[in-house]
């Protein structure tokens, strides 16, 4: 009964999504309004029709009705509540209805919030959004139905979730937040696939694209940080990047998309890169595709991925399909796009814009490559290789302090840069901050020559930040004759909030380059009454305990700590033992400042009562997760219309021609 | 524009070979017999695994105290952790990683080479053992992608900068020429 | 039509769809060893009861050699065929169980309970599981008459492959033994 409520629903979804898809492409080549608003309709049904399969899912789930397959995998009567809502994306088939559920909510926004100035693109947006819905609905119908009824007997109970993800609440909000920036990436793709088949783009093309480009990314910064976060609070290794196949597959889509808003700056400005930033868009979102599979299809070694599935094969053909669908649709119409003619030098804003691109596409590169070749090693040479984090650190870490250099360097330049005085004077005048940055580095002990730069870079770039961010505030009072700095911010939110986002990667970035410069770590074997001392820490062990819990049994330490004699509070890192798993699964203890982390692991228990206990600290780590909760409100800010915009409230239907020298295509 | 091509291509590969050098520089293989001395902790005189035909002897100097425990750390951070997904045996808690440890503790102390080590966990596990692969052979296009990409971009940045400067230029002089001719009139 | 985006366009995104489509026909979990064809590390270790193996004085005979621990289920899923093994080639074969990173404790309780197929070897500091290359339990190596390992096996070991492979240890002439 549960079961055909479900499937009732993913199917109305797939009919919704096909029609839309086939309405909305006629609409747009028509350019009929009774045809836009048909689509319309089936795209808030398609949403309609997700939002109650996962409601379905959840009932099924509350209910304990394992008669529903993927109740009966996941879930378990001793689970408690909360996990088992979150358990909706634990297991593979349920984070695929999870994902139709957010693509519907992402399409009925796109349906809902596009409806002005964007008429234009509308129809051909919705009907390629309707299209990918189409296929996920597909999925969900088919190879990965969560909603097939189990074959008799049907169970009494289940095995519940993966104790990993039972583990941590973080565990509840880092998938939806990768998800919300994978699927939302579908948005700006579908924007650049209307924009090239009109021919054209401009204005009412950017704004919104750019828009759309910012949330998804702004969820992608999100769910990697909470996705790095939950690996440290919960992994026990005491890092919290590892360079994991899948960890790179969402650092890659990351990657272009940033990219993407940084060239659709010079667009805005200066009417150039317009193609160069469609590309970006659709390459970001093939890479979102490309990770999805890679996750989901079990080619690849990872702490993250699903089981091996029939999945694999179904996600490569779609992900085949995109490709050849994007290849073609490029060749064919990307030459509509003209830019406006431009003279750019190399030492000017927009010079330090292609640099950045370059940069940014060469990191997605490197990673790619470097994630893909032990597949590649394998077919060519039948032999299994690893490229991991000693890699990944050697290459990437020189790309990224050309993009800190960059982000001092570009925003300090004036557009065009044809002043070479101007110039001059625009680089000298950081120059002490980043001396300061380099003397604070060394009076705190850095002699490695990486931290010595990341410090002199970081303090150049923190003072233009700070310098152009507050341009606004400092300069608008003046002229608008005394009205508070908040209206001066108010006038260019988004200006500001670019500058934030800026602040919140240069704290994360200080902060990732001083923590894994400077971790230090012990580890020894104690009995009750023992000590292991570090970095000025006496951690005292007091004695284990077994604690039952309704679906786990949990070892659990006692560990004084102490400095210089002062206790500090007291510790308790776990080995959770979850009944149908034979693995213990470690919870470290975390005792955080603002200067540094102490972080404590149990590695074991003995029979005799001792314990493996091994201890790191860290600096700076929880300025980590700062600065990404900066970048997040920095983007927010950039979300709040501009003042401009705000007057523009009334709804003009003008198609942006004028934005389009060359019109209709070839 | 070829030439420019074949030398971006000799470009990366110096790149590569510059990267590659220190990994794969190796010791020649010493065939003598010698059996290992027990490691640290062990229990049981007599006991344990003879692995000394695959070591030879040690060619290096026995390491101790902190530049022991920085060897160890090095060699650790190379290699991947069997039981993991990702990680390195210096970075896992895994018993596995901690016996890996200790083996390359115990190696390095008696004076074999951090290169030995690594050619030893090599030899034992494969070359999936090895979280940085060597530079040789198909691997290289590992090695020289970063570089490639980037001279690539690079020269693609370059070209697009020096392109728009001369259509600038050009707009500029037949604004002269047309000025001139006015002018001359 | 733009050329160049088709030609850069193919150039890059087929060769990676390619790559992703031969990944299916390898399985990530499966790592071959570098070890097969070469001699077997020689060790000496103690069972629970303090009774010394020295592998070099089994040659002459094929040896199966399985690393296990009572937490890894596959081994469990194993054991009764490892059993059955030890009891039908008495004599002709040694089966040697090596404990990796286990508790001696729960290796005998796991052993009174469920039955023992050979020693249960003590490696402490897990020296032979490095030197062997193991990446986790269940591992069986198999080693011929001269002392060469033939073949492993990843996982739960299958009867077919047992068999097959204990009847070419079998097979090879006992003549050249050391």
């Amino acid at each position: 009964m549960t079961s055909a409520l479900g499937q009732g629903f993913v199917l109305l979804g797939l009919i919704a999504a096909g029609f839309g898809t086939a309405f909305g492409y006629i609409a747009g080549v028509r350019r009929s309004a009774t045809g836009l608003r048909l689509t319309r309709r089936l795209a808030l049904l398609f949403a309609v029709a997700m939002v109650g399969a996962c409601a379905v899912m959840w009932y099924a789930l509350l209910s304990h009705d394992f008669s529903v397959s993927y109740v009966a995998q996941v879930g378990s009567q001793a689970t408690p509540l909360h996990i088992t809502i979150f358990s909706l994306w634990s297991s593979l088939e349920g984070s695929i209805l999870f994902w139709g559920l957010i693509l519907g909510l992402y399409i009925a926004a796109a349906a809902t919030f596009q409806r002005r100035g964007h008429e234009d693109y509308l129809a051909y947006t919705l009907a390629t959004l309707l299209g990918i819905g189409t296929f996920f609905t597909f999925l969900i119908a088919s190879v990965a139905d969560p909603f097939a009824p189990t074959p008799p007997p049907v169970p009494v109970d289940g095995p519940g979730p993966n104790p990993l993800l039972q583990n941590h609440l973080l565990m509840a909000i880092h998938p939806p937040m990768l998800y919300l920036g994978y699927v939302g990436m579908s948005v700006p793709f579908a924007m650049a696939v209307a924009a090239l088949l009109r021919g054209h783009l401009g204005a009412t093309w950017l704004r919104p694209m750019r828009r759309w480009l910012l949330v998804p990314t702004s969820f992608l910064t999100a769910g990697i940080m909470l996705g790095g976060w939950w690996s440290y609070e919960v992994l026990g290794w005491g890092g919290y990047w590892a360079w994991d196949p899948v960890e790179n597959a969402s650092f890659l889509p990351w990657l272009t998309g940033i990219a993407a808003l940084h060239s659709g700056v010079v667009q805005q400005r200066r009417g150039t890169l317009k193609a160069w930033t469609v590309i970006l868009i659709m390459i970001t979102f093939l890479l979102t595709i490309l990770g999805t599979f890679l996750t989901r299809s079990g080619v690849v070694n990872s702490v993250h991925s699903f089981t091996q599935s029939p999945i694999g094969p179904v996600f490569l053909g779609f992900l085949g399909i995109c490709a050849a669908a994007v290849v073609v649709l490029l060749a064919l119409r990307i030459d509509t796009l003209v830019s406006e003619p431009s003279n750019e030098r190399l030492v000017s804003r927009e010079g330090a814009f292609l640099l950045n691109n370059l940069l940014f596409v060469s990191l997605m590169f490197t990673v790619l490559v470097g994630t893909l070749y032990p597949i590649v090693a394998e077919s060519l040479r039948g032999v299994k290789v690893s490229v991991g984090e000693p890699y990944f650190n050697r290459m990437a870490v020189p790309l990224f302090a050309g993009l800190l250099l960059l982000m001092g360097v570009g925003p300090a330049l004036p557009w065009g840069g044809s002043d070479p005085k101007l110039v001059r004077r625009a680089l000298v005048r950081p120059l002490p901050a980043a001396a300061v940055g380099l003397v604070v580095a060394l009076l705190f002990g850095a002699r490695s020559a990486p931290v010595l730069i990341v410090s002199a870079f970081a303090g150049f770039a923190l003072w233009v930040t700070a310098d152009q961010g507050l341009r606004p505030v400092r300069a608008r009072p003046r002229r608008q004759g005394g009205r508070g700095p908040l209206a001066a911010v108010l006038v260019a939110p988004d200006r500001l909030g670019a500058y934030v986002v800026h602040l919140g990667v240069l704290i994360t970035f200080v902060a990732v380059a001083v923590s894994s410069t400077f971790q230090r770590e012990a580890e020894s074997t104690l009995r009750a009454g023992d000590t292991l001392r570090l970095g000025g820490y006496e951690m005292t062990f007091r004695g284990a305990e077994r604690v039952q819990e309704p679906h786990l049994i949990r070892h659990q330490a006692e560990v004084e700590v102490s400095t210089n004699g002062r206790s500090r509070g007291t510790l308790y890192p776990s080995l959770n033992i979850y009944p149908n798993q034979r693995e213990p699964i470690g919870t470290p203890a975390v005792r955080t400042s603002a200067g540094h982390d102490l972080y404590l692991t149990l590695m074991n228990v003995g029979s005799d009562g001792s314990i493996g206990l091994r201890a790191i600290t860290t600096p700076l780590v929880a300025w980590i997760w700062i600065g990404v909760v900066v970048m997040v409100l920095g983007t927010a800010l950039c979300l709040i219309p501009t003042a401009a915009e705000r007057r523009a409230t009334t709804p003009r239907a003008v198609p942006d021609l004028a934005a389009s020298p060359a019109g209709g295509g070839r | 524009m070829r030439r420019a091509t074949a030398l971006l291509g000799l470009l990366a590969l110096l790149a590569a070979l510059a990267f590659a050098a220190p990994a794969s520089a190796q010791e020649p293989d010493t065939p003598p017999r010698v059996a290992l001395p027990p490691a640290e902790g062990e229990v049981r005189p007599g006991l344990g695994v003879e692995t000394s035909h695959e070591l030879g002897d040690p060619l290096g100097r026995p390491l101790s105290g902190e530049e022991l425990d920085r060897a160890v750390a090095e060699v650790a951070a190379d290699i991947r952790c069997p039981k993991c997904q990702a990680l390195s045996i210096a970075d896992s808690g895994a018993a596995p990683a901690q016996a890996m440890r200790a083996e390359a503790r115990s190696l390095l102390s008696q004076g074999y080479t951090r290169e030995r080590v690594i050619a030893y966990f090599e030899q034992r596990y494969g070359e999936f053992v090895l979280l940085e692969p060597r530079a040789r052979g198909l691997n290289l296009i590992v090695w020289a992608a970063p570089a490639g990409i980037v001279l690539i971009g690079g020269l693609l940045v370059a070209l697009r900068l020096r392109q728009r400067r001369r259509s600038a230029n050009e707009d500029l002089d037949t604004y002269l020429r047309q000025v001139e001719q006015e002018t001359a009139t | 039509m733009n050329r160049k985006v088709l030609l850069v366009g193919v150039g890059i995104s087929l060769p990676l769809l390619l790559v992703l489509g031969f990944a299916f026909r390898h399985d990530p979990q499966i790592v071959e060893s570098p070890l097969i064809g070469k001699p077997a590390p020689s060790f000496r270790l103690a069972d629970l009861d303090g009774n010394v193996v020295d592998l070099a004085e089994l040659r002459g005979k094929p040896v199966v050699i399985n690393f296990w621990a009572t937490y890894c289920v596959p081994c469990w899923a194993e054991h009764p065929l490892l059993l059955e093994g030890s009891r039908r080639w008495q004599g002709e074969i040694h089966f040697l169980g090596v404990v990796y990173h286990d508790e001696p404790e729960t290796i005998a309780e796991f052993n009174t309970v469920f039955g023992s197929w050979g020693p249960s070897l003590i490696d402490e500091g897990g020296r032979v599981a490095i030197a062997y290359g193991v990446y986790g339990p269940p591992e069986t190596f198999f080693i011929d008459r001269d002392g060469v390992i033939v073949d492993k096996t990843i996982g739960p070991l299958s009867p077919d492959q047992l068999l097959d492979v204990a009847n070419r240890m079998l097979a090879q002439p006992a003549a050249a033994t050391g």
